[in-house]
This record gives structure tokens, sequence and C-alpha cells, in this order.
């Protein structure tokens, strides 16, 4: 498990102690140098840019490219879903399922590739030109895409967890009593998407628990993994942003702390929307899985 | 040993200036001129003795920075900073707008250095608007 974390996060470090350096690096300049200080701390901005936002627009080409294959996928089962089903009559009924649900799924899919993203990256550009053009902000409007952005994806995977729990056939197995301090340590230590993760977490695992008797737990388990393997990873990366920033808030420019929490912040917000990603995509691979059994063993 | 070696260079400074002391009182008409040069000599002396090893330095403690950034920045610097010096001394000649086009140039000549670097990130920003 430890290499596998190092894998994944291995990088990210390294570009953080960098950044790290790099500030240290700028102090000792801005020491010997005072006449060319205006042009250290562009430099250390420079650098920062280039090694900082290498993980962050990383992890946007990441969710990027998984919203593309996850549609891909829909628009590549989605007939032989409907027409198995059709096929299979009334073996679905045990599971309430709603066809409409996966068009909706692809919806949530095609929205998270075509307009999020592109937004989430306008708001961590504005964020950076905002940095390096302190006379012209665009603190506000970043803000904005933000803030909007969180409300839609909460709204679209609220409206997710209405139409699964409407089949009534899915129970929340984990008892509440023991989940509800947990959660609210989640809620209370990931900042803006804490409560967010949550109730979204709580949403699939109501559904994969009423599953889980036609599926089986290591399979169930298995698709949690792939399917939440890149939000954690974007949720560490943005938590690493904010720790670096501050660690370096002591010796380093207003500025270069003020951009790490910005990317950081704009990071959680596509960790949320790579959620929606997820929830889609269990949902369809759980279905599949599902509907192959079925058929399977309906013979 | 490397103190001694620092009060060993002011004690030389001090000599060079007492030394042009005694140039402007023997020969006032050939002060600028000889002020020049030795300053040069100065500088040059110092450059080798001082600042070119004290980069080197500074380039090894910051080895593990992605390579060019450490280099660049103390060439930059050292660049800037010695071309400000000389374009001073120019200015104090009384040629000011030559002085003011030798900044200049190794303005452009130190941007030049970070062509390669601004290429990179103009690179990363651009790849996300070439969909």
């Amino acid at each position: 498990m430890i290499p596998f974390i190092d894998v994944l996060l291995g990088t990210v470090i390294t570009s953080f102690s960098i950044i790290i350096l790099a500030s240290f690096m700028a102090l000792m300049m801005d020491f010997l140098f005072p006449s060319f200080k205006k042009w250290t701390r562009m430099i250390l901005f420079f650098i920062i840019l280039t090694v900082a936002l290498k993980p962050a627009f990383e992890h946007f080409i990441l969710i990027r490219d998984i919203a593309y294959s996850v549609s891909m996928m829909f628009i590549a089962v989605y007939p032989i879903l409907t027409a198995t089903m059709i096929a299979a009559g009334g073996a679905f009924s045990l599971l309430n399922f709603q066809p409409a649900m996966l068009l909706f799924a692809n919806g949530a899919v095609v929205l998270t590739e075509k307009l999020l993203i592109p937004l989430l990256t306008t708001a961590l550009l504005l964020d950076v030109g905002t940095r390096l053009l302190p006379d012209v902000p665009f603190t506000k409007l970043a803000e904005i895409i933000r803030t909007t952005l969180i409300g839609l994806v909460s709204a679209v995977v609220a409206a997710y967890s209405i139409f699964i729990t409407v089949g009534g056939t899915m129970s929340w197995a984990l008892s509440g009593l023991a989940s509800e301090p947990l959660k609210e340590l989640v809620q209370q230590n990931i900042p803006l998407i804490g409560s967010f993760m949550t109730e979204s977490l709580g949403s699939i695992g109501r559904y994969s628990s009423g599953v889980s008797v036609f599926v089986g737990g290591w399979l169930i388990s298995s698709i949690w993994t792939v399917a939440l393997v890149p939000s954690m990873k974007t949720l560490l990366t943005a938590l690493f942003y904010r720790w670096t920033a501050a660690l370096i808030e002591p010796f380093a420019d207003e500025d270069i702390t003020g951009l790490l929490d910005d990317i950081g912040k704009t990071l959680f917000v596509l960790c949320a929307i790579s959620f929606l990603i997820a929830f889609a995509f269990i949902y369809t691979a759980l279905f599949s899985v599902i509907l192959i059994k079925l058929l399977t063993t309906m013979k | 040993m490397a103190r001694d070696g620092l009060m060993f260079i002011l004690l030389q400074i001090i000599v060079v200036f007492l030394l042009l002391l005694l140039i402007a009182f023997v020969v006032p008409k050939l002060q600028s001129l000889l002020y020049t040069s030795i300053f040069f000599i100065v500088l040059f002396y110092l450059l080798t003795t001082v600042i070119f090893p004290f980069g080197r330095t500074f380039v090894r403690l910051f080895e593990s920075l992605p390579n060019p950034f450490a280099k660049l920045l103390i060439g930059s610097a050292i660049l800037f900073l010695l071309s400000e010096i000389i374009s001073e001394h120019i200015e104090e000649a009384g040629y000011r707008s030559l002085a003011t086009l030798s900044h200049f140039v190794i303005k452009i000549t130190i941007l030049l250095l970070w062509v390669n670097q601004t290429t990179n990130l103009i690179e990363i920003l651009s790849s996300l608007i070439t969909k």
C-alpha cells in the first residue's frame, strides 16, 4: 500500500518541496540583490507557476479524460442495456430501475466534460491573472464560478440520491450511529466540500449496499476503489497545496501563498466534480454487472 | 580561512581607495581615466575571487531544484547587478544615454536567458486552450 501511495503522490510531494526551496532561494536573493527584488518575486512566481500548475493541470486533464471515457462507455452500453432490459422483462422490477436514471448519469458526465472543467480552468486562470497583475483583480469572478459549480454539482448529486432512494430497494446498511462521528470529522476538516463528500459517499453507499445482495462484496469494493482513486488523489493534492501555503507563509510573499491557496480551492471543486463522475461510473458499472448476473442466472 | 580572505579583500579595497585619492591629488586631469581603469581591474578581481565562487556555492546549494532555475536566477541577478554598476559608472562620467542603452541591452540579454522556461510555461498554458 505504501509504494502505491508513493507512486500516487511522489511527484506532488517533489513539486511542493521545490516550492518551499524556491522561496528560501528568493529570500536569499532579496538579501543579496535588493535592486533585483521585483524580478526575484516575478521569477519565484514563475518557478511556482511552472512547478505548481503542473500537478493541478494534470488533475484537470485526468478528470477530463475520465469524464470522456465514462461518457463513451455510457454511449456504448446504453442501447445494449435498454435492449436487454426489455428482453429480460420482469427481472428488473426487482431493482425498481428507472431507465431515465442512466440517461441522467450520462447527462451529468457530458455536463462535466463540456462545461464544468472548462469553467474550473477559467477560474484557476483568473486567479493566476489576479496574482500576476494585482491591479486588475478577478477574485470575485473566480469565487462566483467556484461556488456556482459547487452548487450545480451538489444539486445533481441530490437529484441522484432522490432517484435512487425513490426505488425503495436500497437501504443504508452501515449503522448510522457508528458512521455519524466520522462524518462529522470529515465535514469539519475538509474545507468547502467536506459535507458534500460525506453526503455523496453516503448515497453511493446506500445504493451499493442494496445491490450487494446481487453482486457480492468484493466486486462492489473493487468498483468503489476504481471509481474513487482519482477523486482521492485530487483531494490529497488539494490538501497538499493548502499545507504548502501554510508552511511557506512566514517567509514567502502574500501573493504566492494566496495563489497556492486558490489552486487548492479550485482543486477541491474539481474533486467534487470527480465525485459526480465516480457516482455515475459506479452506477453504470454496478448496473451492468447486475444485468449480466440476472441474464446468466435467469435461464 | 574564508573570513581572512574577505578581510584581505576589504584591505585591498581601502588601498585602492587611498590610491584613487592620491591620483586625484597628483594628476587631476587624468583622474577619470585612471579611476575607470582601476575600477575595472578591481571589479574583475572581485568577480573572480568573490562573486563567481559565491555563485557556484549558491548553485550547489540549490542543486535539487529543477536544473536551470537556480543557475538562471543567480546568473541573471549578477548580470543585472554588474550592468547596473557599469551603467552607473558611465553615468558618473557624464554619458547618461550610453548608460541607459547598456543597461537596456543587458536587460534584453537576461530576458533571452529565460526564453526556454517561458516557452515551457506558455506550452503548459496553451495545452489547455487547444483541445
